[in-house]
């Protein structure tokens, strides 16, 4: 997937990114949050996918790859929104090695118990897809 | 105990592991904004935490040095720094606990610890 191919206002860039990584997204956000938020599903649609992840310059994969390392090293308190960026890295062509490895490394930054919280998140993700796949 | 005797208990290990003159500059510096803090928190802290000898002074040292370095508030970390090495912690042992700062809580956190301590233990002519 490439964002060179998204064209259009940064909503719909960012709703084009969503329907390949993420579909229905936006409905189910503004479907739980909508009441104390409105509008919340469009906001991150718009300023997270639209004007952040679909920007030139660097490729998903690798926004992926620092999405999840700075996921890692906040800690333990981050691991729904971990598990939601492995799944994203997944479908954009990240591996599961590739996503173990930048966790790893992240045991010298955010320390030990941080990487293997995180290595948890990672492991549930891929137990899900793997059973998905079989 | 009455609360006047946890303060007073508290302020006694207050002076025993930061010093008389740094936990005296601290009380008299104190005004009606502070003032309740210092006092509570010398009574509860000092008197009731420190206060109980089941855990001696040295130990609880490094158990402070560590938390606080967990919790990176480096300010907290170089008061008790000279205080641990008032209560008997050797330049060795405070090595190794930021080793272990390291291993938890991550490499810059490590090295925030050593450039503190290099400051401390430079002023007391250790390094």
């Amino acid at each position: 997937m490439a964002t060179d191919e998204l064209s259009g206002s940064s909503l719909d860039k960012g709703r084009q990114l969503v329907d390949q990584l993420n579909p229905g997204m936006e409905a189910v956000l503004e479907q739980r949050y909508g009441d104390i938020v409105p509008g919340i599903g469009e906001s991150i649609v718009d300023f997270a996918y639209g004007q952040q992840y679909a920007r030139p310059g660097l490729d998903l994969k690798s926004r992926y790859l620092a999405t999840i390392a700075a996921l890692t090293a906040l800690g333990g308190h981050t691991a729904p929104q971990l598990k939601v960026n492995i799944e994203g890295g997944l479908k954009v062509g990240l591996t599961q090695q590739e996503i173990g490895e930048v966790i790893w490394q992240m045991a010298l930054y955010g320390g030990f118990p941080a990487a293997i919280n995180a290595l948890n998140s990672a492991l549930e993700v891929f137990d899900r897809h793997d059973s998905e796949a079989s | 105990m009455t609360d006047n005797e946890l303060f007073e208990k508290g302020l006694a290990a207050r002076k025993g592991t930061l010093g008389a003159e740094y936990v005296e500059k601290n009380l008299a510096a104190a005004d009606d904004f502070t003032r309740p803090f210092q006092e509570a928190m010398t009574a509860w802290c000092w008197g009731f935490g420190w206060g109980d000898d089941t855990i001696d002074a040295k130990t609880r040292s490094m158990m402070n040095l560590a938390m606080i370095g967990a919790l990176g508030k480096m300010n907290e970390w170089e008061i008790h720094c000279r205080g641990a090495i008032t209560n008997g912690v050797t330049v060795e042992e405070i090595r190794a606990i930021i080793h272990v700062v390291g291993i938890y809580c991550g490499v810059p956190q490590s090295l925030e610890c050593f450039r503190t301590a290099r400051k401390v233990l430079e002023e007391q002519d250790l390094l």
